[in-house]
């Protein structure tokens, strides 16, 4: 096992730098740069001042590896866009609406949907199932800035319940979390659901009634806990999916999330910054990936184990 | 006696991982699957390899074919070697040899009509025109007994035997001269195994095919076939013809299969004694002295005409 | 008083092609420490027929009509929920054909037996391991020490077998039903397997019931034989009968077709044809289309299961006449 973990930490640290080798050269070779004159209008002499002190006029693999080097020391760089603080201190005040928004709608989404998929599954064919069916293909399907806008015209333009955008008060964060959650209860109603009726068409599920089991027993004792080894493979990386999925839903109702900032970094050529969420995202993917396949493991014995 | 195909030492380890050895280090450690296997299957013959799951002998079958690539040994398939050929030269001896198996639901393709799989050989070796492979296919439909009447049919509206069939026509479309089944009438009903049996008997006489027919039955095997290779954990223990086996079987692991057999008669219901399968393999056969022993398996010793066995020779046999 | 009695069972199944008839008005019945063969091939409804009686077929697509479901006195077709657990491994046991599949990968053996032990008794964990313990012993598993702390993947198809033979014994049920029990076993286990199940039905004085498709599985262990074929009972006798003058074609076929019986290499008799198809099952003889002294009475009728005397009964035109 430990042999495992050990192994599996370094190809994520192989995983990082391929990416930010990747993302790295992939953004520099897009035309244009942060201080073209298009964006700012002054001489010559003064944007190549400004190049120099941002280190841009120098070969792209030195600007990476000093750029590595930095990162080492946990130091990402000043964003361009708000030279005022560091890329960390604007990442740690843009992380809160970011991890309320995220953080509440898988907390409500996701229960939700494991509900609504182990009921569907436990009474196949009734309204139920049919419901469920229909919520997870309308929320795999309809774009999440589609349903948000369909939340904004109802509950703010018509209703007037509440507001359309904004993150002063939770009054504004009602929307946009309810919008964020239907991603996660879509998406866990369908696994919950096809995870569970695999396992109920085992024969050994046959055999746990055939032995004089309750039902309940079956279900809660078994069944669930076999659905659960696929459902942990696919759950863990997908709540990181969500959240990546929360940036339209950010730039939608105008939360200054890291959403917000990753859309606004691509726009305006800020390199520290998109390098700074890029590496964020993948490690979050990597973690989840990781967790999964350790949860994975644990549960099950074949693994855990070894074979005969 | 012509051979058609000559397995000769044919070996097959696998490599599985050891974790035990450490956390940082995983020790390899060899499985013999098949361990120095000879079987010679002659023209216009039919020989049975039986042997219970683990006992390698589909690994032999799919050695034979060439679909799994022995660690050693040589194929020998009507008098060339193909076990070093490469797959371009592999190509036309593909078309001489053939195998059916046990499942033949995954094995025939969904999507396509039966005279379309039928067919699928003449295009995968580019004969005939498209007329021509239609008509050929609706023939061999014919002769393995569904008729041009199915041509158009999907493998699902078929059952277990009729699909069976299918295979066994799309396995003749190339006319080969061996067929290697593997299995094929094991996951089949009561009531149509004998059919299948029957129809593999006919297509040899017919066509003059020489078949490598694996079971794990003994007594599935007996009215077929010619001769009986036994296989226990990778090796061959026993060989010789069919009725030398049912009535003379020298080696344990023979007669407990024998043993094994249910008797189709309520009155004669007994008790059996089971040994151990460790034991099976300990208590080898001892010869006073082998008169005979094949060249290529020292292991095989000659208790009568045709009849090899696995046997451990007496202190001061020559060999 | 029998201890399983079925009279005039039917099973439908919806599917997306319509209604598949998989038991056709199927009587039987099993008297306490009797045994009891139920031969056919697959679709032919012997394993329906006895998962209707423990009423283990899906609720949404099963439909089960009978004028007579009883086990053990206890009315199977009206038994709640919570009166079918208590039957259910308790009166009556079940194995299956794949002990691969049939345990749980999650949980240990034991704690596997155990648990069928805890939802019959009330005794604690450790008293019901003892006897879990003492039912491995009983099914002479090697080694049970280790069984009982392994899973399922740990263990040969055999020794779960075994363990699956135990499981179902460990309530001391009052009627065994072996579905298949040595289909997936290498052909040295399958005989060790029926000889334990037929000790041991000795010992106890159980009542047996052995689904399978295999003449010599029966043969080895049962006394009376029920054959099916598409649905309907074409037989009953005593194992006796079936063997030495079999009467109804089908069994004649059947036990004619068995490979391996005769020495020299032969063709086999066989039956021609396939078996029938259970969504439009024919009026008459399922087996018409296959049966050598089949006429167009046989296609148009039905032939009512003729009672010769308290064993043997024929469901064909051609031997009542």
């Amino acid at each position: 096992m430990i042999g495992y973990v050990v192994r599996r930490l370094l190809s994520i640290s192989v995983t990082f730098i391929v990416v930010s080798i990747l993302v790295f050269i992939m953004m520099h070779a897009i035309p244009g740069g942060p201080f073209d004159a298009t964006e700012m209008p002054v001489s010559e002499a003064v944007r190549a001042k400004i190049m120099a002190q941002y280190g841009l006029d120098q070969p792209l693999y030195v600007q990476y590896l000093k750029y590595m080097w930095g990162v080492l020391h946990f130091d990402f760089g000043v964003p361009f866009q708000s030279p005022g603080e560091t890329v960390i201190e604007l990442l740690s005040r843009a992380w809160v609406p970011s991890l309320v928004l995220g953080g509440a709608g898988v907390l409500i989404g996701a229960p939700l949907g494991i509900a609504l998929g182990l009921y569907a599954a436990l009474n196949r064919n009734s309204w139920i199932d049919y419901l469920a069916s229909a919520v997870a293909t309308l929320g795999l399907t309809v774009p999440v800035f589609v349903t948000s806008m369909l939340l904004i015209l109802v509950f703010a333009v018509w209703l007037g319940w509440l507001p359309a955008s904004g993150w002063g008060s939770p009054r504004n964060w009602i929307l946009p979390i309810v919008a964020y959650a239907a991603i996660p209860l879509a998406t866990y109603a369908r696994y919950t659901r096809s995870a569970m009726l695999d396992t109920l068409n085992k024969p050994f599920v046959t055999v746990l009634r055939a032995k004089g089991l309750s039902e309940r027993d079956v279900i809660f004792k078994h069944v669930l806990r076999n659905s659960a080894i696929p459902m942990v493979t696919v759950f863990l990386p997908m709540f990181i999916g969500t959240a990546t999925g929360s940036i339209f839903v950010e730039a939608m109702f105008r939360v200054p999330g890291l959403g917000a900032y990753f859309v606004s970094s691509i726009e305006s050529r800020d390199y520290p910054l998109e390098m700074a969420l890029v590496f964020i995202i993948t490690l979050m993917f990597c973690i989840a990936y990781f967790l999964a396949d350790i949860a994975y493991a644990m549960l099950n014995p074949r693994i855990r184990l070894g074979g005969r | 006696m012509n051979v058609a195909l000559e397995l000769r030492g044919l070996s097959k380890s696998f490599y599985k991982k050891q974790s035990s050895a450490g956390f940082f280090r995983s020790e390899l450690v060899e499985h013999r699957a098949v361990d120095n296997v000879s079987i010679c299957v002659p023209e216009r013959k039919i020989v049975g390899l039986v042997g219970e799951s683990g006992s390698g002998k589909s690994t032999v079958g799919l050695m034979a074919m060439r679909l799994l690539e022995p660690t050693s040994g040589d194929i020998v398939l009507n008098g060339t070697d193909i076990s070093k050929l490469s797959p371009k030269e592999l190509k036309p001896h593909r078309a001489q040899m053939q195998i059916i198996f046990q499942d033949s639901y995954s094995s025939l393709n969904p999507m396509m009509t039966l005279w379309e799989i039928v067919a699928e050989p003449f295009v995968i070796h580019k004969m005939h025109d498209a007329n021509t492979r239609r008509n050929k296919a609706k023939e061999l439909l014919d002769i393995v007994g569904l008729g041009a009447a199915f041509a158009n049919r999907y493998p699902h509206e078929l059952s277990g035997g009729q699909r069976q069939r299918v295979s066994i026509a799309r396995a003749l479309a190339l006319k080969p001269k061996v067929l290697i089944a593997d299995e094929p009438t094991s996951a089949l009903d009561v009531s149509v195994k004998a059919q299948v049996i029957n129809l593999l008997h006919d297509l040899q006489e017919e066509m003059g095919l020489s078949i490598l027919f694996i079971s794990h039955e003994l007594s599935v095997v007996r009215s077929l076939v010619d001769e009986i290779v036994v296989m226990h954990r990778g090796r061959v223990v026993e060989q010789a013809q069919t009725e030398q086996i049912f009535q003379n079987a020298q080696h344990p692991y023979t007669k407990s299969l024998l043993d094994s057999i249910p008797v189709l008669n309520p009155h004669n219901r007994r008790r059996r004694t089971f040994v151990s399968a460790n034991e099976l393999t300990a208590n080898k056969p001892r010869l006073p002295k082998a008169q005979f022993v094949l060249a290529n398996n020292p292991n095989l010793a000659q208790v009568e005409d045709h009849h090899f066995v696995d046997a451990s020779p007496l202190e001061g046999a020559t060999s | 008083m029998a201890l399983i009695e079925i009279e005039n069972l039917s099973v439908n199944f919806s599917s997306p092609d319509g209604q598949v008839q998989a038991v056709r008005d199927v009587s039987l019945a099993l008297e306490e420490g009797q045994s009891l063969g139920i031969v056919g091939e697959s679709g032919s409804g012997k394993s329906v027929s006895l998962m209707a009686l423990l009423r283990l077929l899906p609720e949404q697509s099963a439909t089960i009509n009978a004028n007579k479901l009883m086990l053990d006195g206890v009315n199977m077709l009206a038994c709640p929920r919570q009166e079918l657990a208590k039957v259910r491994g308790k009166v009556a046991s079940l194995v299956f054909q794949d002990p691969m599949a049939s345990f749980d990968p999650l949980f240990k053996i034991g704690d596997q037996l155990t648990e069928t032990v805890l939802t019959h008794f009330d005794v604690s964990s450790s008293e019901a391991l003892i006897r879990v313990e003492k039912m491995l012993d009983r099914v002479e598993m090697p080694d049970s020490k280790r069984v009982i702390n392994s899973y399922p993947h740990q263990l040969s198809g055999g020794m779960l077998q075994r363990a699956m033979i135990a499981m179902a014994l460990v309530c001391e049920p009052k009627v065994l039903i072996a579905d298949e029990p040595t289909t997936a076993l290498d052909v040295t286990v399958q005989a060790q397997i029926l000889q334990l199940i037929g000790d041991l039905q000795q010992e106890t004085g159980m009542g047996l019931i052995m689904i399978t498709h295999d003449l010599g599985v029966v043969a080895e262990t049962v006394d009376n034989i029920v054959v099916m074929y598409g649905g309907k009972v074409m037989e009953q006798t005593s194992v006796f009968d079936l063997f030495d003058t079999p009467r109804h074609p089908y069994s004649k076929a059947l036990l004619e077709s068995i490979p391996g019986q005769l020495p020299g290499k032969r063709k086999l008799k066989e039956i021609p044809g396939q078996s029938p198809n259970p969504l439009s099952p024919p009026a008459g003889c399922p087996f018409h289309f296959r049966c050598e002294n089949a006429d167009q009475s046989c296609i148009d009728q039905m032939p009512p299961l003729t009672r010769w005397d308290q064993t043997n009964a024929t469901a064909c035109l051609k031997v009542a006449s």
